[in-house]
């Protein structure tokens, strides 16, 4: 893949809004061309080169694309909005509505991003290693949907509102998850590996949502059925483990699951698989 | 505009109500009026040759102010789809289904359309309303005030006092600055406050002991007594439900004997008869019923409908028939909103996509079209969607070449689920809409049915809004339905009060609209404000004093005078 490394100056205390930084736009253009590209800074269109300087290799191919953020962007908006392909990696925070809509390719957070990111998300894969903010893989305000398809990996915790109206994909959180997750969830899967906050999958209608720390409180429609070993689990983890190199407790692949189906007050096809701890 | 004049020169000239039929002529503009010939000297001149000029489009039901805006709160997801950016003569906006303020008068506009009436306002939400109004751009206006289920309309309907529901109107349409009596579902929404709804024109609404035709039918006579500019305009009982042709066939026979008041023959408008054409007994075998209410309306002159097309798009449901609303939510499982007025009305908001391959949509868009060719006199049935209910109204296009192309229609019968053609009689039509019939349905005989003199025609004297369409009718195929689409969605010239307001599509000026609301002066108003004050007092939120709607809120205003 070929480098684009941006380097953001001082950013000024308005955040700027940079769809713009997404390997589709950046591929075809020289250095020069992307320094060029619009951004909002609240109000006024000014310049990428303006708040970053640019170094690297022009691509054609956005597949081969690499775009390299060195520095702290926790208030830049919008990167990656409706990528399809090529690789971003952001080496500091991430701001706001990170890989909006995101449609393919792969984005690497090595620090913390902030709310509202993967918001729709529509394919591809999100790597976060800090920490996630809230309503992470949502769905915008009023959308019937929430995130379609693709793999989200947080390595630290996730807040509030995670994966709302959560249609299909794979999220993976290595801590803790906030309250409020997976509500209205239509279909998918939320692993937690960390403890869970309250009111997991409410109003969901169907979807997995597998936990290996405590849940704070399971809602009242959600009924318990069994203590068992869900085979599918055992296949489901390993594939996890060994496509995505996903970390995994080895004692999750054969342990025992609390098994309740909810929520009610909605379909009621949903499920939430807590694991039960050896005594 | 004040003091300009104005040529338009050599277009080809649809003017039905003073019979002119696509002659090449010159249209002349002075004062923001049409005039007699005039020199040309000094005189702005537009070319119009090769094109088609028609009064500015009147629409006679889109809902457009009151509880849109409450539909605009619930669906942001409505308005990120939708982004309209600001440019030097137009401010930004969002939404499809539910365009901000500014981008509907700004797309109507667009469109050639010049005067818009909005169908449903409630009195207590009239206010809100008329603010709406100041800010919707170029386009004239008007109220239609729900008065099916108002407290005062079923006391004195129970009570027999006639003469204190006459006095009662009067007083209202002066207070609220309203244009007309809208009817929604009569009874249903004061039954739904008990969770319950009427399905038969002879149903005991709850507390009240009247049914559905005496308040239809007391309605009616009291308008026509009062003479208003327009009918009673009715959203029947049994709205969006299999069988409901049936209904709304007994509620224009209920009001068949009304005597009209003198200088039309008309005493009601059926508002969307497409959502009230079905036939079938449930879901599974439901069906067009159009051909059953088309032939009711072709034997008997006394009502006019407009159509509410369905259009094959994500739309909002917005109604002030609660109990229906919330049908449509335990059938959609989509969001839902409901609301109930005080004393006045009920509503609720639901989305809805209208899908091609779904039996019952592909039915309710061909019961649309059965109606608009079936009905065969054009004065008497008008296009619109309901919008938002049916579609957007920046979709009337679409309709407009389904009517003039029976090809168009054919193409999309084969792509939609087929029980369009199996259910429905419109695969053996064979009329198609000429370019006089367009413009009756979509201005001269809305124009008319609403009882404007100088809205919907070009002659001396009437309003100088014009809308002229890249058609030539020598040229381009009426058949072509692309061709059509493209003319009528982007006029290439509006003018408003003589000024040009679109060229090519584009806004170029924005002057604020009008806002005609009828002054009645029945004397029974006298009679009743006593009973009127004690039960504000009493019931209401607001005090009798601080209830009517200052001229603050209409800034530009005509009243009309009523008929008698
Ligand atoms: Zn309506």
């Amino acid at each position: 893949m070929k480098q684009i490394v941006l380097v953001p100056r001082k950013l000024p205390s308005i955040p700027i809004e940079a769809e713009v930084i997404s390997p589709e736009i950046f591929s075809g253009k020289n250095i020069e061309e992307i320094k060029e590209l619009q951004v909002w800074n609240g109000n006024c269109k000014r310049k990428l080169g303006d708040f970053f300087s640019v170094k690297g290799v022009k691509s054609e191919d956005p597949n081969e694309t690499h775009i390299v953020i060195q520095g702290d962007v926790s208030r830049v908006k919008y990167i990656g909005k409706e990528m399809r392909s090529g690789k971003i990696t952001i080496n500091g925070n991430a701001g706001m509505h990170l890989a909006d809509e995101m449609k393919g390719g792969e984005i690497i957070v090595n620090g913390d991003a902030a709310d509202w990111v993967a918001t729709e998300m529509r394919g591809g894969t999100l790597k976060i290693k800090g920490n996630a903010g809230n309503m992470l893989a949502s769905a915008h305000p009023g959308s019937e949907r929430g995130m379609k398809e693709g793999i989200i990996i947080v390595e630290g915790n996730a807040a509030s509102s995670l994966a709302r109206k959560m249609r299909r994909g794979t999220i993976i959180i290595y801590g803790d998850i906030g309250d409020h997750a997976g509500s209205q969830m239509i279909a998918g899967t939320i692993i937690c590996l960390g403890n869970i906050g309250r009111r997991p999958g409410a109003l969901m209608k169907r979807g997995t949502i597998i936990v290996y720390g405590k849940a704070e409180s399971i809602l009242p429609t959600f009924i318990y059925d069994a203590t068992y070993q869900p085979t599918f689990i055992r296949f489901y983890l390993k594939n996890l483990k060994e496509k995505l190199n996903v970390k995994l407790p080895a004692e999750m692949f054969n342990g025992d699951y609390e098994r309740f189906h909810g929520d009610i007050a909605e379909d009621g096809k949903g499920e939430i698989l807590l694991f039960k701890r050896k005594p | 505009m004040q003091g300009e004049r104005v040529i338009i020169r050599n277009g080809f000239v649809y003017d039905p109500i003073n019979k002119v039929n696509g002659e090449r002529m010159n249209i002349y503009i002075e004062n923001g009026k049409i005039s007699e010939e005039f020199k040309e000297e000094g005189a702005k001149v537009i070319d119009a040759t090769g094109k088609v000029v028609m009064p500015g489009g009147v629409d006679i039901h889109s809902h457009i102010a009151g509880k849109i805006n409450a539909a605009r709160l619930f669906r942001p997801e409505d308005h990120k789809g939708d982004v309209v950016s600001k440019t030097t003569n137009t401010r930004s906006g969002v939404g499809y289904s539910l365009p901000s303020t500014f981008t509907t008068g700004y797309r109507y506009a667009s469109m050639g359309y010049t005067t818009v009436f909005e169908p449903a306002v409630t009195p207590l939400e009239a206010r809100h309303a008329h603010e709406e109004l100041i800010d919707t751009p170029i386009i004239d206006s008007g109220l239609m005030v729900c008065l099916g289920n108002n407290y005062f309309t079923l006391k004195y309907i129970k009570e027999g006092e006639v003469e204190k529901l006459k006095g009662f109107i009067s007083w209202l349409m002066k207070a609220v600055k309203g244009f007309s009596v809208k009817i929604v579902n009569p009874g249903g929404q004061e039954t739904w406050k008990w969770g319950k709804n009427v399905t038969s024109l002879d149903d005991k609404v709850i507390g009240f002991d009247v049914t559905p035709k005496e308040i239809v039918t007391n309605l009616a006579r009291v308008n026509e007594e009062l003479g208003m500019p327009h009918t009673i305009h009715i959203h029947c009982n049994n709205l969006g439900s299999p069988g409901n042709y049936e209904i709304t066939i007994e509620t224009m026979d209920a009001l068949r004997n009304i005597k009209p008041v003198k200088g039309r023959k008309n005493v009601v408008h059926i508002a969307h008869s497409q959502f009230n054409s079905y036939g079938g007994k449930t879901w599974r075998d439901f069906s067009s019923g159009a051909g059953e209410v088309a032939d009711y309306i072709n034997k008997h002159s006394h009502v006019t409908t407009c159509i509410g097309q369905v259009i094959f798009t994500n739309t909002t449901t917005i109604t002030s028939d609660g109990p229906w609303q919330y049908r449509l939510w335990l059938l959609t499982g989509n969001k839902w909103t409901g609301a109930d007025v005080e004393l006045e009305t009920s509503g609720g908001i639901v989305p809805y996509v209208f899908r091609k391959r779904n039996p019952v949509n592909a039915i309710q868009w061909a019961v649309g079209l059965e109606l608009l060719l079936l009905i065969r006199d054009p004065w008497r049935v008008y296009l619109t969607t309901d919008h938002p209910n049916g579609g957007p109204f920046t979709l009337y296009p679409q309709v407009i070449g389904w009517l003039m192309s029976r090809k168009s229609r054919e193409e999309l019968l084969k792509k939609i689920h087929k029980a369009a053609s199996t259910r429905t009689q419109l695969p053996g039509i064979r009329r198609e809409y000429n370019l006089e019939e367009i413009a009756i349905i979509t201005r001269a005989g809305t124009a008319k049915s609403l009882g404007l003199k100088s809205k919907g025609h070009l002659g001396v004297g009437a309003d100088a809004d014009v809308a002229i369409y890249s058609f030539n009718p020598e040229k381009d195929s009426t058949s072509d339905y692309e061709k059509i689409v493209s003319s009528f969605s982007k006029a290439a010239y509006t003018l408003k009060n003589g000024e040009i307001v679109v060229k090519d599509g584009e806004i170029i000026g924005s002057p604020m609209g009008k806002t005609f609301w009828v002054e009645c002066k029945a004397p029974q108003e006298q009679e009743i404000m006593d009973d009127l004050e004690k039960t504000f007092y009493n019931y209401y939120t607001v005090t009798l004093t601080n209830f009517p709607v200052q001229f603050d809120y209409l800034p530009l205003h005509e009243p009309l005078k009523t008929m008698v």
